[in-house]
């Protein structure tokens, strides 16, 4: 039993360390660009336990509206979490985005295996949310503030529940 | 002769070894189904809008199709023209730039004419910007670009359409009030987009409130909005362009979809 922990653990750190997080974070670069968002410039630092990535362009098509100071992937296989920090929105966009995402964290867990769960604070308020695997379903719920008024685009999709302000989307 | 390696010492690197092996083998198997390089955006692809929507119409093919009878129409259309800003030199006093064209590099000073046509009005440590039928061109340093060219098309559109444009005096201030206060906008019209196999062919308006400028200015619940002064809009960025640049236009065109019909609202913005 001892060996087959030995091993098992072994072969957990293997993973870790030998995972392509580069090509995986350029997977995941792919697939968010079927929303039109594209990340430019980033310097890419493959770590031996996590992947950061420092001072990227945010894109909508070919529109710079904002940028990104830190993503950092910890794909730890059980326990994954990918953390942004410094999202900032151009102050063209003022009007429709809010000025900045302080941080955001999604992170997968073997123990929901069919959810990925999100909390942030932004300059509307801390939100928390999930990602349903099962039905593509994009949940986030805002704390109802003050400030939300200045983001009327982002107050216009969201509806009230007794839990706060939802915004939903499948995709 | 005594052994390198004792079976002790080698069931320990097995044991040591052998998952490692697996993980990287695993790793490795990973790779063909990754991508290996980075997804970079798009360059802004401008396309005379006639050219993508009346490409049918061009051939009389919807008349033949629906029995609407159709009209000959010839437009000016600004068609995009490649070019790529090579460099640009800058010593406090003189500043010119390179800009090829793809078939030829040319070096363009400040101020003067590039082709007889465009003038150079800017320039900064990374863009240079041109100025030609009223409009400016920006290049950016090292990146592919476009610098537009006014050309005669002819297309067939609807009777009604080609009879009877709507057209509108759209005061300014209302551009203003609308574009700085978004929460107003969004209380009076609610855009939602339409999506075809996957990409954005417009943008439904789902909602209208009466007696607004919006109604008053001929939009309708319904309206599928496709273009903006001839291009289309098929993404959140061409709508934010249009948006941004609503304040420095003399004139705009929303193309819409009524009925499946196009139909073009014409809006002169007075001063």
């Amino acid at each position: 039993m001892k060996r087959f922990f030995s091993f098992s653990a072994l072969l957990v750190i293997g993973l870790i360390v030998f995972l392509p997080k580069s090509n995986l974070y350029y997977s995941a670069e792919e697939a968010l660009s079927s929303t039109h968002l594209y990340l430019n410039g980033e310097e890419i630092n493959d770590r031996l336990l996590y992947l950061d990535i420092r001072n990227a362009s945010l894109l909508l098509d070919s529109m710079m509206i904002g940028s990104v100071e830190h993503i950092r992937f910890i794909p730890l296989i059980a326990f994954n979490r990918a953390t942004i920090t410094g999202i900032e929105f151009s102050g063209e966009f003022a009007s429709l985005f809010p000025e900045g995402i302080e941080h955001v964290s999604f992170t997968y867990t073997l123990l929901h295996p069919l959810t990925v769960a999100i909390t942030g604070q932004g300059g509307f308020g801390p939100f928390q949310g999930e990602i349903d695997l099962s039905q593509n379903r994009l949940t986030l719920l805002f704390e109802p503030s003050a400030v939300m008024r200045s983001y009327p685009l982002l107050l216009s999709k969201l509806r009230k529940s007794d839990e706060g302000l939802v915004y939903e989307t499948s995709f | 002769m005594k052994l390198l390696f004792n079976d002790h010492t080698l069931r320990t690197l097995n044991r040591v070894a052998l998952p490692l092996v697996i993980a990287m083998s695993i790793s490795t198997a990973m790779l063909p189904f990754l991508k290996s390089t980075s997804s970079e955006s798009p360059q802004i692809e401008i396309l005379p809008f006639y050219d993508l929507y009346h490409l049918g119409s061009l051939f009389a093919l919807r008349a033949d199709a629906n029995g609407v009878s159709m009209k000959k129409v010839v437009r000016d259309v600004l068609t995009p023209v490649p070019h790529r800003l090579n460099a640009v030199y800058s010593d406090g006093s003189h500043a010119f730039i390179a800009i090829n064209d793809k078939t030829s590099t040319t070096f363009v000073d400040y101020g003067t004419l590039y082709k007889n046509l465009y003038r150079l009005v800017g320039i900064s440590s990374n863009s240079a910007v041109f100025s030609a039928y009223g409009k400016r061109m920006t290049l950016r340093l090292g990146e592919e670009g476009s610098l537009s060219l006014k050309e005669k098309v002819t297309t067939y559109v609807p009777e009604q359409n080609a009879a009877a444009p709507s057209n509108y005096v759209l005061e300014r201030s209302t551009i203003e009030r609308y574009t700085d206060n978004m929460g107003e906008t969004w209380k009076n019209i609610s855009i939602d987009e339409v999506v075809k196999e996957g990409k954005i062919t417009g943008f439904r308006v789902s909602k209208i409130t009466e007696g607004t400028a919006f109604a008053l200015l001929g939009i309708q619940k319904g309206d599928i909005i496709t273009g903006i002064d001839n291009k289309p809009l098929n993404s959140y960025a061409a709508a934010f362009a249009a948006y941004q640049n609503a304040l420095r236009r003399s004139a705009i065109k929303i193309t819409v979809l009524r009925n499946n019909q196009p139909k073009d609202l014409e809006y002169e913005i007075s001063r």
